[in-house]
C-alpha cells in the first residue's frame, strides 16, 4: 500500500506515477474533504468527493494542497470518468495551473466562511454574489463542491477572500464532537441546548451566536440555534420532535459540528 | 399493655386494610396531580428509560446513573414478597387477587414517580460532589417549618426498620431455603452473606450500584427465563389461569350471599396488599436510591420510578402468579413457602426456585443496608456510617441463625410506620410534583431549591 501526503506529492503527479500500474483505489483524506480516485486498465475510471463524481470530483481533488492519501489494491466500485489517461492528465494539468493562481484560498478547506464584519460597500460580480450569498457558515470545501462549477466558484471565492468580503475561520478544535441526545418536551422549538461549559468554549473560538449542525447515525442532518444549559455534560438536548425527525432518541450518539450563524453583516 | 401486644396492635393498623386505603387514595391523588403520568406519558417513559440505558455512564449532578439507581431500588424492592408473597396472596385471596394487585400497582406507579421525583428535587449536595436524598430530605426540606420533624422521624424509622425488613428477615429466609434445598448449614450461609455484604457495603453507593447494575438485571432475566420455561411446561393451563384472574376478581369463586362478600374482601385485601407492599410505593425507601441518580431534571428519574413498579408488580409478580395458577398448587393445602417451591414442578425446578429466592433476598439485604445507612447518616452525621455498616453486617450473620422473632416483628411494624410520614409528605408536596411535571413538559430547565 502506498501512503503519503498531497503536500509532498500533488494529485496530478501521483496519478502520473500510478498510471503504469495495474489499478486500484486512491483514498484521500484532507481537512473538510474525503474522496477517492479509482484506476483500472491504465486509466482513471472513477472519482468521487463530497458528493461530486467523475471529472467534477477530480477537479476538486486536484485543488487540494494538503491531505493524506493511501493507494490500495481495491478495484474502483464503478466507472464515471471518460477518456484516456493521457486526456485526463492533460485536462488536470490545466486545472492544476488554475488552482495555483488562487493564492487566497486557504490550504485548510475545513475552515468556516463568515461574512466580514463592518458595513462597507463592495462591488461584486454576479458569480461572486452567488458564492457570497451561499458561503456564510459553510466550510470552504462545502462552498466549492457544486457540480459543474468547482473552478468557477473557487475563483469567485478566492476574489471574495482577497477583497475581504469573506473571511475564513478555523474550525479545528471545535468539532465535530459526539454528543448524546437528550430530549426535551413542550412547544416545538428549533433550539438545541449544550452544556454551559462546552457552549462557552465554542463561543470563545468561533464567536457568539453560532449554530449547530447535527448528524444522526442514519446520516440525517439538521441545523439548530444553540443555547447553553447547565448540568448536561456530553449531551445535546433537542426537542423530542426534532429528535424523531432525525430518527434518533434519548441515548443516540449524534455528531455535532458548530458553525457560524447565518445572518447579515454586523454593523 | 406489653410491648408484644402494642406491637401487634400497631402492626395490624400499619399493614391493615385502613392503611391500604390510604395508600390507594394517595396513589389516586398523585395520579390526578401528575396528569395521569403513568398513562398519558407511558410512551415517553419507555423511550426515556430505554434510551437512558444506552447512555451508560453519562450523567450529571449525582453519584450513579439513573439505571444504576433504579437497579439498587429494584434490588431492594424485589424480594420474598414477589415470590412467596404473591403465592400467599393467591392462597388467601384466590386468583382474583392478582387483578387487584395490578390495579394497586398501577396507582403505585404515580406514588413511586412522585417519590423519585421529589428525592432528586430535594436532595442534598455536598462539596465533594456526593449527594444524599430520600423522604427524610424531602420531608425536612420541602414541608412547612412545623412539619419538618417528619424527616427526622422517617429517618429514625428507616434506620431501625432496615435491620428487620432488609436484614434479619432476608438473611433468615435465605439460610432457611438453602438449608432445606441443599442442606447448607445456616451458619455457613450467614457467614458468606455477611462477608459479601460487607465487601459491597464498604464500597459505598458506587460499589452498591456496580453490584446492583450487574446482578439485578441478571437475576431478573434469570427469573423470567426460568418463569417462561415453567409457563411453557404448563402452557395448556395458561389461558385458564388468565381467565381465573378475571373471573375471580369480584369474588366469583365464593358461595352466594355473605360468603361471597367475605371472599371478595379477602381477594381485595390480598391483592391490593401485594400491589402496594411488594413494590414499596408509599414506603419511600426506594427514593433513597433514586436520589443518587445523575439526571438533569427530577422528572426523568420519576420515570424510572414508574418502570420500577412496572417491572416489580406487573412483570415479576404477574409471572410468579401465572406459575402458581397454571401449576395448580394454589388449590392444594400447602403453606405459601411450600406452594412457592412446588409451583416450579419441572426437573430441577425446586433448585431454581431456591436460587431465585436466595438472589432476590440478597439484593434486598444489600440495598436496605444502604437505605439504613443513609437514614442513620441523616440523623447522626457521616460518623455513624461505619458503625452502622458493621452492626448491619453482624445482624446479617446472626439473622441467618434465626430466633429473632420479636426484633423482626418490631422492625416490621417500624417498616410499616415509615409510610405514615411519607404518605403525608407526598400529599403535601403533590403541588411541587405537579409543578415539576408541568415544567418538564414545557421544556423548562430544573432549578433545585436552595
Amino acid at each position: 500500500m502506498l501512503k503519503g501526503n498531497l503536500s509532498d506529492l500533488p494529485l496530478l503527479e501521483l496519478l502520473q506515477a500510478l498510471a503504469t500500474g495495474s489499478g486500484g483505489t486512491l483514498r484521500i483524506q484532507a481537512p473538510g474533504v474525503e474522496g477517492a480516485v479509482g484506476l483500472a486498465g491504465r486509466r482513471v475510471a472513477y472519482a468521487e468527493a463530497l458528493g461530486l463524481s467523475g471529472m467534477d470530483a477530480l477537479i476538486l481533488l486536484t485543488g487540494l494542497r494538503q491531505g493524506r492519501f493511501a493507494y490500495v489494491g481495491e478495484p474502483p466500485p464503478a466507472s464515471n470518468v471518460e477518456g484516456s489517461m493521457e486526456a485526463v492528465l492533460t485536462d488536470l494539468a490545466a486545472v492544476a495551473d488554475e488552482w495555483k493562481k488562487l493564492t487566497h484560498l486557504p490550504e485548510d478547506w475545513s475552515r468556516t466562511l463568515r461574512q466580514a464584519a463592518g458595513r462597507r460597500e463592495i462591488e461584486l460580480a454576479l458569480d461572486e454574489l452567488g458564492v457570497f450569498a451561499d458561503a456564510e457558515g459553510k466550510t470552504v470545501a462545502e462552498v466549492l463542491a457544486v457540480p459543474g462549477e468547482v473552478l468557477e466558484r473557487a475563483r469567485a471565492l478566492d476574489r471574495l477572500l482577497k477583497n475581504q468580503a469573506l473571511t475564513s475561520l478555523p474550525t479545528q478544535g471545535v468539532g465535530p464532537v459526539t454528543l448524546v441526545a437528550l430530549p426535551y418536551y413542550g412547544p416545538p422549538s428549533p433550539v438545541a441546548y449544550v452544556d454551559l461549559e462546552l457552549y462557552q468554549r465554542w463561543a470563545e473560538k468561533i464567536g457568539d451566536p453560532f449554530k449547530l449542525r447535527v448528524r444522526s447515525p442514519r446520516g440525517m442532518e439538521a441545523s439548530y440555534r444553540v443555547e447553553p444549559r447547565e448540568q448536561i455534560p456530553e449531551r445535546i438536548m433537542l426537542h423530542d420532535r426534532e429528535l424523531r425527525k432525525l430518527r434518533a432518541g434519548r441515548g443516540t450518539k449524534l455528531k455535532v459540528m458548530p458553525e457560524v450563524e447565518d445572518g447579515p453583516i454586523k454593523p | 399493655m406489653d410491648l408484644l401486644s402494642l406491637n401487634a396492635l400497631l402492626n395490624r393498623y400499619v399493614w391493615g386494610p385502613e392503611m391500604m386505603l390510604v395508600f390507594l387514595a394517595v396513589g389516586l391523588y398523585l395520579t390526578v396531580r401528575t396528569g395521569f403520568v403513568q398513562f398519558s406519558k407511558i410512551g415517553v417513559i419507555f423511550r426515556e428509560t430505554l434510551g437512558a440505558i444506552r447512555e451508560r455512564a453519562l450523567g450529571a449532578g449525582g453519584e450513579i446513573t439513573p439505571f444504576q439507581a433504579t437497579m439498587v431500588a429494584l434490588g431492594a424492592t424485589m424480594g420474598q414478597g414477589n415470590l412467596i408473597g404473591v403465592t400467599a396472596a393467591i392462597l388467601i385471596g384466590g386468583p382474583g387477587a392478582i387483578f387487584w394487585m395490578w390495579i394497586a400497582g398501577i396507582l403505585g406507579m404515580a406514588t413511586k414517580f412522585a417519590e423519585a421525583t421529589l428525592a432528586v428535587h430535594f436532595r442534598q449536595r455536598y462539596a465533594d460532589g456526593s449527594v444524599s436524598g430520600g423522604p427524610m430530605f424531602y420531608l425536612s426540606r420541602g414541608l412547612p417549618k412545623g412539619l419538618r420533624w417528619l424527616g427526622g422521624l422517617y429517618a429514625l424509622l428507616a434506620a431501625l426498620a432496615a435491620f428487620g425488613i432488609g436484614n434479619l428477615t432476608q438473611s433468615s429466609a435465605m439460610a432457611g431455603s438453602l438449608e432445606a434445598a441443599f442442606g447448607v448449614p445456616v451458619g455457613l450461609t450467614g457467614f458468606f452473606v455477611a462477608v459479601i455484604a460487607a465487601f459491597i457495603l464498604a464500597g459505598g453507593v458506587r460499589r452498591i450500584a456496580a453490584f446492583s447494575q450487574t446482578l439485578v438485571p441478571l437475576m431478573l432475566l434469570g427469573f423470567l427465563a426460568a418463569g417462561a420455561y415453567a409457563l411453557v411446561v404448563h402452557a395448556g393451563a395458561l389461558a385458564g389461569a388468565f381467565a381465573a384472574i378475571f373471573q375471580h376478581a369480584f369474588g366469583a369463586q365464593a358461595a352466594a350471599g355473605g360468603a361471597a362478600g367475605y371472599a371478595l374482601q379477602q381477594t381485595l385485601k390480598a391483592g391490593v396488599g401485594r400491589g402496594i407492599f411488594s413494590n414499596e410505593a408509599g414506603l419511600g425507601s426506594a427514593a433513597i436510591a433514586h436520589a443518587q441518580a445523575q439526571v438533569d431534571h427530577p422528572v426523568r428519574q420519576g420515570f424510572w420510578g414508574v418502570i420500577e413498579v412496572f417491572l416489580d408488580t406487573l412483570v415479576v409478580n404477574t409471572v410468579m402468579a401465572l406459575i402458581v395458577l397454571a401449576s395448580g398448587v394454589w388449590q392444594g393445602t400447602k403453606s405459601a413457602p411450600q406452594a412457592f417451591v412446588a409451583a416450579w414442578d419441572f426437573p430441577g425446578g425446586s433448585s431454581v426456585a431456591t436460587v431465585v429466592l436466595a438472589l432476590f433476598v440478597f439484593t434486598t439485604l444489600v440495598s436496605w443496608g444502604f437505605y439504613g445507612e443513609e437514614a442513620a447518616g441523616f440523623l447522626l452525621g457521616d460518623g455513624i456510617r461505619w458503625p452502622y455498616r458493621i452492626t448491619y453486617i453482624v445482624f446479617a450473620f446472626v439473622g441467618a441463625l434465626g430466633g429473632f422473632e420479636l426484633l423482626t416483628a418490631v422492625a416490621d411494624t417500624l417498616n410499616g410506620l415509615m409510610a405514615v410520614p411519607n404518605l403525608l409528605g407526598l400529599v403535601l408536596l403533590g403541588g411541587t410534583v405537579a409543578g415539576l411535571v408541568r415544567g418538564f413538559f414545557r421544556g423548562e430547565p430544573w432549578h433545585p431549591p436552595r
